[in-house]
């Protein structure tokens, strides 16, 4: 929460006085920064089979 | 509609493997140097040890020398795309304060307001000052020089302020508050620092450009260092504004679309930034968890995984920053730098960040696990002395003559000017390309120049091992889970006492005493190698008082002594006429 604490010389900071910044909000979602579980493990497993023959891969 | 000269096409892709390969080559070749070296007498786990370790560090200095020469080989662009006539959209300026001293940091806003009306009036740019003080003294000395900034600006609907109650988040926490209440009002913000300046031309020219390029949604421009006073300042100063443009132009040239961002100084796009950046937690407790400390790195990570442009433009002038004037303040910031960094591991495996973004991670790590790997080096010859094996001069049996070993001194010798060459290299590089273009004049011409980059060598030399220790001892608090939170900047002339230095140093003193005891002990023959290391690291105390002594205007010379930038000289007049005013403002 932000305390609004605008000031005009003079006189008293009063709720909604112009010093503040406008209301004017932007939508600014929180980012995935981390894996999900299991996704380092399924990527290793496509990453071994990729690398190993198998019956997939001809020859 | 935008000028001549349109987006610019991603050509980092030769830069990047030019400078991967050079760097892991020589890496590779000082590795196999010393494994030749310790293999005179015989393979041994130490032997492979260090030349393991010889590799990254050659690869860590080769890195930087590569970097540089991109920046001496690279031909200038094409010219940007920015918009002809009155840029369309809103700018705001943001200055994120914390405890700062309000009559100089609202002084700063000030002189750039006016450069911004001088420059062109015809262009709004907003100021909103967003206010983390903790220090309900400074609280209201930053309400008093509001109200002054107000009254002298006619700032009234265009000049904003506020006060966090709690600063959830720090830095990145005060911008995302502003941004998710108020970031709708304009399109771009230009992200300062409390001690920023910026002339406003330049800020004019970033909006023209960041509004030319609608898929840009950073740019960084490069600040230099103003306003130094100290040996160490003036030292740091000259560095950045005679070295870094050049290592500025290698790095543009390898950034494609994921240029750096370092915090400030930078114009960002707000739509591009409140869909990219809002930071999470991270898991964990402090000092790897919790909330991210270098939260730039992360932002133009992040910006460039949302498909968004961050791009350094290193031809932008008029673009400051003043900096730390003493060793233990650089190091208490580095502290803070160094958490950040580390902190950065938990985000090598992030989904969907560019893998340059990943390897620019891996780099600011790597920056601080360097000086722990230069002393795993030394512990590891002087541990090399006990496993060393005695010559056999008859190896063979029934051969009655003696075989003598194959004298390795030519090596050694060879790896170490080596090593030295990759730090010094490209240091005189630039003063030799500074001579040939005629940037020199601007450092005093010439002979002064050349001086000051001999000077600066010396004392970079003199002062790494104190620096060394500093950081060492910043990772091994980060790796044992030690918090060292983000405290507040120390502005001001920086000149420490003797006893100032004396308890911010005498540890590495210390620890300077007992590596050369521990040398004398155990492998005298390496004494001399160590000296290098091991005496500053004795005197430290005595060259951190000396190095935040005033340096006389007259060292290490910089454009900005001769020629004071228009914006430090209305800071300048307006910081005196405040200090003169008797006028008060009254908040009833």
């Amino acid at each position: 929460m932000t305390m609004q604490m605008p000031i005009v010389a003079g006189r008293t900071a009063e709720a909604g006085d112009s010093m503040a910044p406008p209301l004017a909000p932007l939508h600014m979602p929180k980012q995935v920064l981390t894996a999900a579980p299991g996704a380092l493990r399924c990527r290793m497993a496509a990453l071994v089979a990729f690398v190993r023959p198998g019956r997939h891969r001809p020859g | 509609m935008a000028e001549a000269g349109v987006m610019q096409r991603d050509r980092s892709g030769v830069p990047r493997a030019l400078a991967v390969a050079a760097s892991l080559l020589a890496a590779a070749a000082a590795g196999m140097v010393f494994y030749i070296y310790g293999a005179a007498d015989g393979i041994g786990p130490i032997d492979i040890l260090r030349a393991a370790l010889i590799f990254l560090s050659t690869w860590w200095l080769a890195w930087g020398a590569a970097t540089a020469l991109l920046g001496l080989t690279s031909r200038q662009l094409a010219p940007v795309a920015r918009v002809a006539g009155r840029p369309r959209g809103r700018t705001v300026v943001i200055v994120p304060v914390y405890n700062e001293d309000p009559q100089v940091t609202f002084a700063r806003i000030a002189a750039m307001d006016d450069s911004l009306r001088a420059a062109d009036a015809a262009i709004p740019v907003d100021f909103a000052i967003l206010s983390d003080t903790r220090d309900d003294r400074i609280a209201v000395q930053e309400r008093l020089w509001f109200a002054r900034l107000l009254a002298r600006q006619q700032g009234e609907g265009r000049m904003f302020y506020r006060r966090r109650e709690r600063n959830t988040g720090r830095k990145a926490g005060n911008i995302e508050e502003f941004v998710t209440a108020s970031g709708a009002a304009w399109d771009y913000a230009v992200i300062l620092d409390a001690d920023s300046l910026m002339e406003g031309a330049t800020i004019h020219e970033m909006i023209r450009r960041i509004e030319a390029d609608p898929r840009l949604g950073l740019l960084q421009t490069l600040p230099k260092v103003v306003r130094a006073r100290s040996v160490f300042g003036r030292a740091m100063q000259f560095a950045a504004g005679f070295h870094s443009p050049v290592f500025a132009r290698g790095l543009a040239a390898m950034q494609g679309q994921t240029g750096p961002f370092w915090g400030h100084n930078a114009i960002v796009r707000l739509r591009a930034w409140a869909e990219c950046c809002g930071l999470p937690e991270l898991p964990g407790k402090a000092p790897f968890g919790g909330h991210i400390l270098s939260h730039d790195y992360v932002e133009a990570a992040l910006l460039a995984r949302g498909g968004w442009t961050v791009r350094l433009d290193d031809d932008l002038q008029g673009s400051y920053e003043e900096g730390p004037e003493n060793i233990i303040d650089h190091a208490k910031r580095d502290r803070r730098w160094c958490q950040g960094n580390l902190q950065h591991s938990k985000l090598l495996a992030a989904p969907g960040l560019k893998l340059w973004s990943r390897f620019v991670f891996f780099q600011g790590i790597f920056a601080y696990v360097a000086p722990l790997i230069w002393l795993g080096f030394i512990a590891a010859s002087i541990a090399a002395v006990f496993t060393a094996t005695a010559p056999d001069y008859f190896p063979q049996e029934n051969w009655p003559f003696p075989v003598f070993p194959y004298d390795q001194t030519a090596k050694a010798v060879g790896l170490a000017v080596g090593v030295f060459g990759l730090l010094v290299m490209p240091k005189l590089l630039v003063v030799l390309d500074a001579v040939a273009t005629g940037r020199a004049r601007g450092f005093g011409g010439a002979g002064a120049a050349f001086g000051s980059v001999l000077w600066e060598l010396v004392l970079s030399s003199l002062i790494a091992p104190v620096l060394l220790a500093f950081q060492s001892r910043s990772v091994v608090q980060v790796l044992s889970g030690r918090d060292g939170g983000w405290p507040a900047n120390n502005r001001g002339d920086g000149g420490l006492r003797m006893a100032e230095a004396w308890a911010g140093g005498r540890w590495i003193s210390l620890w300077g005493l007992a590596g050369l005891a521990a040398t004398w002990a155990l492998a005298p023959a390496l004494l001399i190698w160590l000296m290098p290391v091991t005496l500053p690291m004795v005197l430290a105390p005595l060259l951190i008082w000396w190095t935040s002594r005033p340096a006389g205007p007259a060292a290490f010379l910089v454009p900005e002594d001769g020629a004071m930038p228009p914006v430090l000289s209305r800071h300048d007049a307006v910081l005196a006429a405040w200090a003169h005013s008797d006028a008060e403002v009254q908040v009833a």
